[in-house]
């Protein structure tokens, strides 16, 4: 068989595959409980906070611990205006994903500036700014308790209350994003990226020289994560019915990073991997534990195994199945 | 090869001091449009440092530099590009998490004018920008004789395909001044050859080449003229017969052994 | 309260926190030098040497013997860290981002840990000093400020005699300032590796027992730690004793002033906020070389 028509038959069963697995999880609701529904919720959240990451870390190269504060950033104004201006719940999720990505544009370039761990110093340290001025800033964030009776998101007078409502608005949400992320590593955008990820090869003076303005891409890249971190907090806080410090403190930011290394950073898929992971160790150990203390253990198994994962398969799940020999796409492609 | 059109490119008395250490001292010349202008010197006279004060990699600690009556000092390296200048690098610093080709097609990304929408929506608009950057990019690769290598990870080419990768990548920029930093080092006789025919070429397709190098006869044979830098200073200018007769440059040389 | 007693007060604390966060920073700064790894777990050993000594203190053991015991464990602990998990045989191929996110791994595993031996209450420990606050004056010190302040001063002059008169430092200076030439007369960079991350855990845990009797420990307030030291190390410069010091100080003080003539609730805030700017206007550390 020709090259050629090998691709053109693997094209196929991509889309053949494609197309199972979106039938599978459009109907999937009509299978699943709402518990394991909103396993699912959580772990595409994550993942869209994640995604974002992934552009950053694993295709530019720049470490950002900051991720939480975005995320929350985004959720907190959502729910602040619809509580406290009257904004249209739709309206105020968009504004929240705009407003953070300002900030994000604002605060990007003079943290930017910095690479490699004075960056994930610098952006850590902002997650956790963030998180004690939400719980102080009283007037307007609720404090400690947070902000909750908000009006939620709807569809005309049909308002968003059910799992599985969520569920696909999830689903929709991350795919878009999803499509968007591939479209942009396959393109100028991600070559540039990889061009500037002095990680993984690249060289920003090489890159200046061939006239790509990397400040500008670094700070694309970032502020694109914060929106997709902010997009994820929006719809969070609107599922939950509540938002407060406790939910994007700078552990989170943290454990966004860990979840994205043990996915794989090089590849789109890790973004979901990580997630997935994570949410099944939590919500096993919450199983086996019976509604006792899960916290603790949930740490230490997802500890362990992101540095197992550091030390024996540093590219992360996602790059599993190439180290075992399955040839896949060039440049990788998710 | 005498040319009365005003200098494509002007370093004025430009310094260049590091802590305690003078890289470039007062160093003076002109770069007259597409002529082949070599620069030699012993090691650590300089030359290299003088190639990144063009491109702006740092500023100069005094002086200027003027690329087409534009001038230099204050840019950013990706605006130097833009208004034409290109360069390898003697380590060719090639992007080793891409293919050849998509090295060659990070040149194109300064020009490339879809914005974030087109691309994140693959639009047609973009498509078809697409098109263009690869042809273009392909276009330099065949012209350095790369295109079997279109594919290929960096890591599994040869010194000489890495060097010619890292000036089809500067090319793709359509730069009018082409700045190459030692390209022929680690080559072959035969491949030096080659690399020196090849610069006369791009001299003769209207490019302006400022070289270093350290093959003394390929350059000499190469060059319309040549500077001479040692510990920093131009010691001398000349057309290459003049500059092997003069004695301070054999001096330099022969003193650094 | 005059004014001027007002600073004071305002001046002493901050020095007092400045002193522990210098003193964490010290941690992070040698580990860094010496092995170019920053270490996320040094808050994490501060907050177990603070943990590990309220308990034994509550199982009755003495406070000295209880304070013994929590460094010398929290020691123990941070040379298994790095016997077990930073070092060959498993380490051999691990870059450096790598074994830096090593660090963080094991931070979230060390909270975790601690988080189901202790569960959420604070633990706290009297002060080392068994006497009533200090009057200076409407000045009010906390007894416990002394011992602090002593701590630093002891920990700087060990140290100072450590690296320049002791052959164990002198390699340690050594390998951070010349890796390849510390190899080529025979000290073992592995070694110094080794006792610069027991160094650390060191510091940490002196720093946790020292603070403890001010502001009581949990399981979660490792990462904070983490994150300040590692501001006051960068923002002072990493690279000497002296520039972590002054880091520290001005983070203890912005804190405290913060504190004092603002309110008390945007403590941390400006803090983290004053320090964030700083590293950003000069990221090799204000000291300049």
């Amino acid at each position: 068989m020709s090259r050629g028509q090998r691709n053109r038959q693997r094209s196929w069963q991509k889309l053949g595959a494609g197309v199972a697995v979106g039938l599978f999880l459009l109907l999937l609701p009509l299978w699943v409980s709402s518990y394991i529904q909103s396993i699912l919720i959580f772990i595409g959240l994550y993942s869209m906070v994640t995604l974002g990451l992934c552009l950053l870390m694993g295709y530019a190269g720049q470490i950002s611990l900051g991720q939480s504060a975005f995320f929350g950033i985004g959720g907190y104004t959502t729910v602040i205006l619809s509580l406290k201006c009257g904004v249209w719940p739709w309206g105020s999720l968009a504004a929240g994903a705009f407003l953070t990505g300002v900030v994000a544009y604002v605060l990007g370039k003079p943290f930017l500036r910095l690479t490699g761990f004075p960056l994930a110093v610098v952006t850590v340290a902002f997650a956790m700014l963030i998180a004690i001025l939400a719980g102080r800033l009283d007037f307007l964030t609720g404090g400690h308790d947070g902000l909750t009776n908000f009006p939620r998101l709807s569809i005309g007078t049909w308002e968003l209350t059910k799992d599985f409502h969520y569920y696909y608005l999830v689903l929709a949400a991350l795919s878009l994003l999803f499509l968007f992320s591939k479209n942009l590593v396959r393109s100028k955008i991600g070559r540039a990226m990889r061009a500037v990820d002095l990680f993984a090869g690249g060289s920003e003076t090489a890159a200046q020289s061939v006239g790509v303005n990397t400040s500008e891409i670094k700070l694309k890249i970032f502020v694109i994560a914060a929106v997709y971190a902010a997009v994820a907090g929006g719809i969070y806080a609107n599922y939950i019915g509540n938002i407060h410090p406790g939910s994007f403190s700078a552990w989170w930011s943290i454990l966004f990073v860990a979840m994205i290394v043990i996915g794989g950073s090089g590849n789109l898929w890790g973004a979901i991997i990580g997630p997935a992971l994570y949410i099944s160790i939590r919500e096993s150990i919450s199983q086996f534990t019976r509604g006792g203390i899960p916290a603790g253990w949930e740490s230490v198994i997802f500890g362990m195994i992101l540095v197992t994962i550091l030390i024996l398969l540093p590219g992360g799940i996602a790059e599993l199945p190439r180290k075992l020999g399955f040839r896949g796409d060039e440049g990788g492609d998710p | 090869m005498v040319n009365a059109d005003p200098p494509i490119l002007s370093i004025n008395t430009v310094t260049k001091n590091f802590g305690g250490l003078c890289a470039v001292n007062r160093v003076s010349f002109n770069v007259r449009p597409k002529e082949v202008l070599g620069i030699i010197g012993p090691n650590g006279s300089g030359k290299t440092t003088l190639l990144n004060l063009i491109t702006v990699i740092f500023p100069p600690t005094s002086g200027e530099i003027y690329f087409k009556g534009h001038k230099l000092n204050g840019l950013r390296p990706y605006q130097v590009n833009s208004l034409g200048i290109a360069r390898n690098f003697q380590d060719d610093k090639i992007f080793l998490n891409m293919s050849a080709i998509e090295n060659a097609m990070v040149g194109s990304h300064g020009r490339s004018r879809v914005g974030l929408y087109g691309v994140g929506l693959h639009l047609n608009s973009y498509k078809k920008e697409e098109q263009e950057i690869f042809e273009r990019a392909w276009n330099q690769l065949a012209f350095l004789g790369l295109e079997k290598k279109g594919d290929t990870s960096p890591s599994a080419l040869s010194v000489k395909e890495r060097h010619l990768l890292g000036i089809a990548r500067a090319l793709v920029t359509e730069p009018e001044l082409l700045l190459l930093d030692e390209p022929v080092a680690g080559l072959s006789f035969k491949e030096t050859e080659e690399m020196g025919d090849l610069i006369l070429l791009l001299r003769e397709r209207g490019m302006t080449v400022l070289l270093i190098e350290h093959r003394l006869q390929m350059i000499m044979n190469i060059s319309d003229r040549l500077i001479v830098l040692n510990f920093g200073c131009k010691i001398a200018e000349g057309a290459p017969a003049e500059i092997r007769e003069n004695e301070e440059v054999i001096a330099a040389y022969l003193g650094k052994g | 309260m005059t004014i001027g007693e007002q600073i004071g007060q305002v001046i002493i604390s901050g020095l007092t926190m400045g002193s522990i966060y210098a003193i964490i920073g010290i941690g992070l700064a040698v580990t860094y030098n010496v092995t170019r790894i920053f270490n996320f777990c040094q808050g994490e050993f501060v907050m177990i040497g603070g943990m590990l000594s309220a308990s034994f203190y509550s199982l009755g053991l003495s406070l000295p013997l209880s304070i013994g015991l929590a460094i010398g464990i929290t020691a123990i602990i941070g040379a298994a860290i790095w016997l077990l998990f930073l070092n060959r045989p498993f380490a051999r191929h691990s870059s450096l981002v790598t074994l830096i996110l090593i660090t963080v791994a094991l931070s979230i595993v060390v909270s975790g840990g601690v988080y189901i031996g202790w569960g959420t209450p604070f633990r706290e420990l009297p002060s080392f000093a068994n006497i009533s606050p200090i009057r200076l004056g409407e000045m009010i010190i906390d007894p416990q400020v002394p011992w602090i302040w002593g701590g630093l001063l002891a920990l700087v002059v060990g140290l100072t005699f450590l690296f320049d008169h002791t052959l164990l430092g002198k390699g340690l200076r050594a390998c951070s300032e010349q890796p390849i030439g510390a190899r080529l007369t025979g000290i073992n960079p592995r070694s110094m590796a080794f006792f610069s991350f027991i160094l650390a855990s060191l510091t940490g845990s002196i720093a946790g027992v020292l603070v403890i009797p001010l502001t009581m420990t949990s399981f979660g307030v490792g990462l904070g730690y983490s994150i300040k030291g590692l501001l006051a190390a960068m923002v002072g410069g990493i690279t000497k004793i002296h520039g972590v010091i002054v880091g520290g100080m001005i983070l203890g003080l912005v804190e405290s002033l913060a504190g004092g003539f603002i309110s008390s609730t945007y403590m941390d805030a400006a803090g983290l906020a004053v320090l964030i700017i700083l590293l950003l206007y000069r990221p090799e550390g204000i000291l300049r070389n």
